[in-house]
């Protein structure tokens, strides 16, 4: 997942997205490309003594004027995105709070809300529920859901449980040891190809 | 062997060991005690005891507070010798303090018996003999007994005269209230000179730690690694820059002399600079970028950055002359606060000294990153062939760049003669073997693969003596060459031998290399920083201020300028340790947006920091106090020159004020850093 825009450098192989070479690109269109593709990971990653606010302007840093942005300074229209983002995941009034002062929840709803300030393309989701309760996940899964069918983003999930994968994915790519074992839709997972990805012995959860 | 025998001999062992240990325990403390010279016979001294009670008695009584005293003279008319007919002084009022002599009158040199009465059970005072010129010679200590008399029997001075002498008895009373001691007057000016002290330094220190400590800070700079070509650009270009900024921070002294005493002028040169600069900036570089510039726009912006660069730094440098006249004149009306248009003053003068420095260093800085930029795009777009030669050229360039700052610096500091840079370049070519070494080892393992056993090994040992050789047999020829050289170019053929030893080697240094090697300078900043922060720590700052006094004099500045070394290498170390264990994750998640190192660093880095740097800064304050009480010692200014002197003077009671004002200071300082840190923390 980090491969994809190159937060760990791949030692093989290429990633080719949207026409361009990901793998190859120098800094300045790393950048570029990293800026339209949001991200969104399993420890919410926020800095905690920043406001919440702050961490989701942190999503438009690919796109300020660097000089500017060093002074804590964004454009007037970019503050009102955030404004706006963060009422779409339902924390306006926590815009001026501390981030560790958030709940986990919470704290991935913002995680969310920097992604959408990228105005992204595409969304890596990193585990995002995995340090989230069943009820809590299934709120984040919504939101990321609904990001992809009503905006058009393509959201690329990792997950561990199947029961979420049957309820949000449209497509799963199963990998084991690195290798690709299984690739088609939720609907063809069932008991005996769940034995073929997880090995023999395991047993299903959820 | 069963079970319980292989107990026992446990058992034995452990014994035997503990025996050995215990052994070598006492025989290292013998040693400690025979070289710390612990006696107890220099302890039961009579004398040394004697002196260690006057010391303590005199640092049990802090000189902070004293009473005005007023002597009352107690006289008695005496002949010496005795006049014929003999002598009879007035009989005395003995309804108050009077003395009285026995015999009456004598001759110079015997003894008299000189007793009081009536005086304050305890008085007591020094008893003179004064002659008609009226200078009082001292005979004796007196104290009155409980009932207020006394008896002492003294030795006439040798003075015969025929007129009235005196003996007096001078007793002094308290009048007046209390007030503080010169001492105290002394040790308060001096203690504010050294809690000042520490806090220039404190903040000297931090601010240049900060920036440092993010070059020490491994989590940031192990990922970074630059291709070899920009490294070589980036080396070519500092002192290129170096020297253009030179021109440039001369060019604006010279404009800022012209104008320096007229305020009005300067002033308005400063806002329009920075009125013309803000709004050119504003009009090409824009706050929001959905699409990458075109060529033409970022050559625009570039233009636009540098002129603004430049506009800058004159604006620096006229408000630094600014600053200086605004804080002359001020110092003039101010009157008793004078010193505040005096710091004006040293501010301006501070920015104008060193503008020439800071353009310098800002256009080397500058100049480099660009000449990395350029390698790196080389790098990353340049067909084969043309990166293949930029490398050759650029790393031989930097390589001779290298070595003739090297060169330069030795022949500087240690003043060699032309001979002995045969000496000097031979050396550099052991070095070149060195290199070789390190180059065989690294790749002889490819040479020599490893399932030749220890032929390898041998096979390896000999390239590496092999290259050694190469290397002196190189660095001799150079030698050899530069004698030469100087002959044929004089004075500047110095430098010829390391431009040509630096450009072989760097030579020697693309080839073996590839041509995608990436350097990891991030790491050896790393190293670098680090050695120099551990090497200037071990320094004591009494030692630095040694130096620091030679250099600007005796006084506070050389110790605030010592202390603040120490500090920022102190500093920047503890705030290192501290950007190493933020955590990650928001580094990772503010990068995926896109974002710059720099702007990662303000935003995912500096948050986390915060608590601890402010925690680190308040601790070194109060370190830097203590240290400042002693660094009088050395010369360096603050409260400590003072304690040395008196303690050395043996006046322990002016040292103990000393140094109950520093017991008062640290500890009140350490309360108000605890709470600020309670506070911010």
């Amino acid at each position: 997942m980090r491969c994809i825009n190159r937060l760990i450098e791949p030692t093989a192989g290429t990633i080719t997205w949207d026409g361009l070479d990901v793998t190859t690109a120098p800094q300045e269109e790393l950048r570029r490309i990293r800026r339209r593709i949001g991200m969104v990971f399993q420890h919410f990653n926020l800095v905690h003594r920043s406001k919440v606010i702050t961490n989701v302007l942190a999503g438009r840093l690919g796109y300020v004027n660097p000089a500017l942005s060093l002074l804590n300074k964004f454009p007037q229209a970019d503050v009102q995105k955030a404004l706006d983002r963060l009422d779409r995941v339902g924390l306006a009034p926590k815009a001026y709070a501390r981030a560790d002062e958030l709940s986990g929840g919470q704290q991935q709803r913002v995680g969310i809300a920097r992604a959408l300030m990228q105005d992204p393309q595409m969304i890596l989701a990193d585990e995002p529920v995995a340090s989230l309760d069943p009820v809590l996940a299934h709120g984040i899964m919504q939101y990321l859901e609904d990001i992809n069918k009503n905006d058009g983003v393509m959201v690329i999930c990792s997950l561990h449980f199947l029961d979420l994968v049957h309820r949000y994915a449209d497509r799963v790519i199963a990998l084991n040891e690195g290798r690709v074992v299984f690739e088609g839709t939720p609907a063809q997972i069932d008991d005996a190809m769940f034995k073929e990805i997880y090995g023999q012995d395991a047993e299903r959860v959820g | 062997m069963t079970g319980a025998e292989k107990h026992r001999t446990k058992g034995l062992v452990r014994f035997f060991v503990m025996l050995v240990s215990i052994v070598a325990l006492l025989v290292t403390y013998a040693f400690a005690f025979q070289r710390t010279d612990v006696s107890l016979d220099e302890v039961k001294d009579p004398g040394r005891r004697a002196s260690l009670v006057r010391i303590v008695r005199g640092l049990a009584r802090p000189n902070i507070i004293e009473y005005d005293e007023e002597p009352t003279f107690h006289l008695l008319d005496y002949v010496t010798p005795c006049p014929q007919g003999g002598f009879a002084p007035e009989s005395p009022d003995t309804s108050g303090p009077f003395l009285e002599a026995i015999p009456q009158c004598a001759s110079p040199g015997s003894d008299v018996r000189v007793q009081g009465h009536n005086f304050d059970p305890g008085a007591d005072g020094p008893l003179s003999f004064i002659p008609p010129s009226g200078v009082a010679l001292r005979l004796a200590s007196v104290t009155a007994d409980q009932e207020g008399n006394f008896d002492v029997v003294v030795k006439l001075p040798d003075r015969p005269d025929t007129a009235v002498q005196h003996f007096r008895f001078t007793t002094v009373q308290r009048s007046g209230v209390w007030h503080l001691t010169d001492t105290a007057h002394e040790t308060w000016a001096k203690i504010v000179e050294t809690v000042m002290l520490a806090l220039v330094a404190t903040t000297l220190g931090t601010a240049m730690a900060v920036p440092l400590s993010f070059l020490s800070a491994r989590n940031l700079m192990r990922s970074i690694r630059t291709p070899f070509a920009s490294v070589a650009l980036f080396i070519v270009g500092l002192p290129i820059g170096i020297f253009g900024g030179l021109q440039i921070g001369r060019w604006i002294t010279s404009v800022a002399s012209h104008m320096s005493d007229n305020i009005a002028a300067l002033a308005g040169a400063v806002v329009a600079l920075v009125v013309i600069g803000l709004w050119a900036l504003r009009a090409t570089v824009p706050e929001v970028e959905e699409e990458p510039p075109t060529t033409s726009e970022k050559t625009l912006r570039r233009l636009v950055v540098a002129a603004v660069a430049v506009g800058g730094f004159f604006a620096i440098g006229f408000t630094g002359n600014l600053l200086r006249e605004v804080g002359t004149n001020l110092n003039d009306w101010l009157g008793p606060l004078g010193f505040i248009g005096n710091f004006i003053r040293i501010i301006g003068d501070v920015f104008a000294t060193f503008i020439t420095a800071l353009t310098a260093i800002v256009a080397g800085v500058v100049v480099a990153a660009i000449g990395s930029r350029m390698g790196h795009i080389i790098a990353d777009r340049a067909s084969r062939p043309v990166l293949m030669a930029v490398r050759y050229i650029a790393v031989a360039a930097a390589a001779a760049t290298v070595a003739v700052a090297i060169g330069g610096a030795v022949h500087w500091l240690y003043e060699l003669n032309p001979s002995s840079n045969a000496m000097a370049t031979s050396a550099g070519g052991g070095i070149l073997g060195l290199a070789g070494v390190v180059l065989s080892s690294r790749f002889g393992r490819r040479w020599f693969p490893d399932r030749l056993g220890l032929l390898a090994t041998f096979l390896r040992l000999i390239t590496s003596f092999l290259w050694i050789g190469v290397g002196i047999a190189i660095g001799i020829a150079l030698g050899v060459g530069a004698d030469a050289a100087v002959g044929v170019f004089g004075a500047s053929g110095t430098l010829l031998a390391p431009a040509v030893l630096g450009a072989v080697l760097g030579i020697v240094g693309v080839s073996v290399s590839r041509s995608q090697m990436a350097l990891p300078s991030g790491l050896s900043a790393y190293y670098l920083s680090r050695t120099i922060f551990n090497v200037i720590r071990s320094m004591e700052p009494l030692v630095m201020a040694i130096v620091f006094v030679v250099w600007v004099g005796v006084g506070p500045f050389a110790g605030a300028l010592a202390l603040s070394l120490h500090t920022t290498a102190a500093l920047a170390k503890l705030y290192s340790e501290q950007v190493e264990s933020i955590s990650q994750g928001p580094i990772e998640a503010v990068t995926a947006t896109g974002a710059t190192r720099l702007q990662n660093i303000i935003y995912a880095v500096v948050p986390q920091i915060v608590p601890p740097y402010i925690a680190f800064t308040l601790y070194r304050w109060d370190i830097n106090v203590r240290m400042s009480t002693i660094i009088g010692f050395a010369g360096g200014g603050g409260i400590g020159f003072l304690l040395q002197q008196n303690i050395n003077l043996l006046h322990y009671r002016d040292a103990a004020a000393q140094m109950l004002a520093i017991a008062i200071v640290v500890s009140a300082l350490d309360f108000l850093s605890a709470r600020i840190r309670e506070r911010i923390v």
